[in-house]
């Protein structure tokens, strides 16, 4: 099922530029009553109602990033905006994705720092790769002895 | 109300799409990284569909309908300040 309304060919005009339907109609889904459903006129002005609040949001959050001179919208220019415009009962739910991410982001640089933290210093660090590469070398080299190697299972 | 587990989200990207759209903010969001900005601003998007539709569905309900025609979605825009951006958009809905 495809949910492109009449565009053939890869890029949609810029005029169409909306949210996907499906998305949001499996969303209105999850929000409803089991007993209660859409009808397709409500849920295209759901959509329209929704890009409206993209545009509301980001342009307030664009005022404040100007105010404070900064050239880069910061996700606390949108929670700024948040407030400014009466949905600051937004704004604990949107600080915690943000701090989920920063944390995500802090997980990401503790893993790259476990190998700075392994206490070896580079050198001895490659030393240890060539030693691994050695042994493999030698299991390659002599293949008669390779199966004497083989590990016993143990009884 | 709400039992369904919910696990759909809006893509990111295309709301960064819609943010540079607006001439004045497009020159800004260029910069901005996809990343946490955005995902906040999909956040405050869900929220924001939760609230209308649980408004408009209140109306729905209230009436005794069981599905949740424009004119509800019109009825709660015009009773709730927070929606007052939206008059212009259900200005058109015909009244039944």
């Amino acid at each position: 099922m495809s949910d492109r309304e009449g565009h053939i060919g890869p890029g949609s005009s810029d005029d169409d530029l909306s949210l996907p339907k499906a998305t949001v109609a499996k969303m209105i889904n999850e929000l409803l009553p089991s007993d209660v459903t859409c009808a397709k006129e409500t849920r295209d002005l759901v959509i329209e109602c929704c890009v409206e609040f993209i545009h509301l949001i980001s342009s307030e959050a664009n005022e404040i990033c100007e105010q404070e001179s900064k050239k880069t919208i910061a996700p606390e220019h949108i929670i700024g905006a948040l407030k400014r415009l009466g949905f600051d009962s937004f704004t604990t739910e949107v600080e915690d994705v943000l701090k989920d991410h920063k944390q995500q982001q802090k997980d990401r640089e503790k893993k790259a720092d476990k190998i700075k933290d392994s206490g070896l210093t580079p050198e001895e660090l490659q030393a240890k790769q060539e030693e691994l590469f050695a042994l493999s070398r030698a299991k390659f080299a002599q293949p008669q002895q390779q199966q004497q190697q083989l590990p016993q299972p143990q009884t | 109300m709400k039992t369904k587990n919910k696990q759909t989200k809006f893509p990111v990207a295309r709301i960064k799409k819609i943010m540079q759209k607006d001439e004045e903010v497009g020159k800004v969001a260029q910069a901005t990284p996809i990343v946490i900005c955005m995902y906040a601003l999909a956040k405050a998007l869900e929220l924001f569909l939760s609230m209308i539709v649980e408004e408009a569905c209140n109306v729905t309900v209230h009436r005794g309908a069981k599905k949740v025609e424009a004119y509800h979605l019109k009825h709660a825009v015009e009773t709730t300040e927070m929606f007052d951006f939206l008059k212009e958009i259900v200005e058109s809905v015909p009244d039944p």
